[in-house]
């Protein structure tokens, strides 16, 4: 259609917070759930994203028009990506990887995904409870018993007061 | 006691809901987001909860976490193993080392393995994160490196009683694969018993523990002493014309028939008789180094040369990518050049005396890198995962 008339089409996007945004289709087709819906002719009006609030969903936005003005050369991409997560912290990532899941983006998903490790990394077992959510279901004994045989694995962790 | 059962049942379901809001991810993000992780991590955080240790512990897991090790195209999770020898302590020694920043990281940085591989005696091969060696030259053992699970490869039986794994290898020679369709670890042993012929094969399967004697390797000609290179499914092995007058073949293994053919190799690759060429396998391509001799003015030289077999089991393929040509004395170095590692952008590196080299596509030095004091006696590139020496057995320990 954009390509038949010539103007690139405009998408308005609704987070779940009543934020409106706008983005050029071509941008926001790289979510499948979006690009769904564009097919499907739901995409007439206003797209409602029922699982994104406004902040994720701006960040999304951006990481959108920002790839997609990289012509196909994956080093380019790969470094655009590393530099818009270098200052992301748990929980911005946290919710961007849930937004990336909920729109389809493989790309952003990878991307988020292997970040979110690489902060991991070095943390401790405690530390990854408490920001997954995670209930310690092992009995004292049970938890004393893993931790000595991994024992090995426990070097150079990060320091974190319920470790 | 049936309204008691219904309690807990409800309390259960209490629970389960509670944890199921708590939880910052659904399971599928959990795993996209694990299968990042290092093995290191990994193991530690089997600690975090019941449910994760299961995730981590189960087959699937560890098998696409494994796909993602080997498919990396910026190979972050192969690792080097260098077994070095110290000159002026007489001592061997071992290092562990990723492999991407020593080909294009700044300067590369050695860490030791822990005190007690440096045992170590010799490497037979690497498979999945799985490697076969021997320690303190009486042990065969399937290591994992990255989690450190070591499993003990028991002997086998033979006419007149049980042969340990031996470590005279003019005899006893080693190799290791994969069998995808049992999913089974194999490790070949090809023998001679006093020195008679034909040499006999036996294969041992991790999943039942247990040997089982092959096909005879019989094909008019005698494996080289070295271990088997596992690529494409099969193990691979150099061998020679008992008399010398043939030029080396490659005898391949098919570890799921357990039966031997001759691959194909190229033309003319070496003619130098007291340099053995060396089989290898360069990150999934089969590869041979050559030796070649050379006339000039100033008298003769050895060409070493690299070759790569691009497309398996295609003779055309066969490609030399690397030629070092004033390679004058070779005795110089304790096992001469040692590719290491080759890239589908031609980045070849090479081990070359107590240095590792790396060249570009185009065979030009790129850099000289890793101040490796001591000189390289055997090398090997792994890749880190989760796979365990015990098979299904994983849990139970």
């Amino acid at each position: 259609m954009a390509a038949e008339t010539g103007t690139p089409t405009t998408l308005t996007l609704k987070s779940n917070d009543d934020e409106l945004f706008s983005v050029a289709e071509s941008a926001a087709i790289l979510s499948v759930t979006i690009r769904n819906m564009v097919e499907d002719g739901c995409a007439g009006g206003v797209i409602p994203l029922d699982n994104v609030d406004g902040k994720t969903l701006a960040s999304v936005i951006t990481y959108m028009n920002g790839i997609s003005a990289i012509p196909a050369d994956e080093e380019k991409k790969k470094s655009y990506r590393d530099k818009f997560l270098s200052d992301k912290d748990f929980e911005t990532l946290a919710d961007m990887v849930l937004a990336a899941n909920y729109l389809n983006m493989s790309c952003l998903m990878d991307a988020v995904s292997a970040k979110i490790a690489q902060v991991m990394e070095k943390k401790s077992v405690g530390w990854v409870r408490r920001k997954f959510g995670i209930e310690n279901d092992y009995t004292p004994e049970e938890e004393a018993a893993v931790k000595e045989e991994h024992k090995w694995t426990f070097e150079g962790v990060e320091t974190d007061d319920d470790n | 006691s049936d309204y008691r059962s219904a309690v807990e049942e409800e309390e259960e379901e209490k629970v389960l809901q509670r944890m199921a809001t708590q939880t910052k991810f659904p399971e599928e993000i959990t795993y996209e987001i694990l299968y990042n992780l290092r093995v290191k991590s990994l193991s530690r955080f089997k600690c975090v909860s019941k449910r994760w240790r299961s995730i981590i512990s189960s087959k699937e897991f560890i098998k696409r976490h494994l796909e993602k090790s080997n498919t990396d195209p910026d190979i972050t999770r192969h690792r080097i193993l260098l077994r070095l020898h110290h000159r002026c302590l007489q001592q061997n020694t071992v290092l562990l080392h990723s492999l991407r920043p020593l080909l294009y990281g700044p300067n590369a940085t050695f860490d030791n393995l822990p005190q007690q591989t440096n045992l170590l005696t010799r490497v037979w091969g690497s498979c999945n994160g799985l490697t076969l060696m021997f320690v303190n030259n009486a042990r065969l053992v399937l290591l994992n490196l990255s989690s450190r699970k070591l499993k003990i490869v028991p002997p086998f039986p033979e006419e007149g009683g049980e042969y340990a794994p031996r470590h005279d290898t003019d005899r006893f020679i080693y190799g290791l694969g994969y069998d995808e369709s049992a999913d089974d670890y194999k490790v070949v042993c090809i023998y001679t018993l006093s020195n008679s012929k034909p040499h006999r094969t036996q294969m041992y399967s991790s999943k039942t523990d247990s040997w089982k004697k092959i096909e005879d390797f019989d094909k008019g000609i005698v494996p080289v002493e070295d271990s088997g290179k596992f690529v494409n499914g099969k193990l691979h092995w150099l061998a020679k014309d008992e008399n010398g007058g043939r030029d080396h073949e490659i005898v391949a293994l098919d570890l799921v028939e357990g039966k031997y053919e001759i691959m194909a190799r190229p033309e003319n690759f070496s003619n130098s008789v007291p340099y053995q060429p060396i089989l290898g396998d360069l990150g999934g391509y089969l590869s041979l180094i050559g030796h070649v001799f050379v006339s000039d003015t100033a008298g003769n030289m050895l060409d070493t040369s690299v070759w790569v077999m691009k497309e398996y089991g295609v003779r055309e393929s066969w490609t030399k990518i690397w030629t070092l040509s004033d390679f004058h004395d070779p005795k110089n170095c304790t096992r001469g050049a040692l590719p290491l590692c080759f890239r589908d952008n031609g980045d070849i590196a090479v081990a070359f005396g107590s240095s590792i080299v790396v060249y570009n596509g185009k065979n030009k030095l790129r850099e000289i890198r890793g101040a490796i004091v001591n000189d390289i006696i055997e090398s090997l590139v792994y890749v880190e995962s989760l796979v365990s020496p015990f098979g299904d057995e994983e849990l139970g320990h």
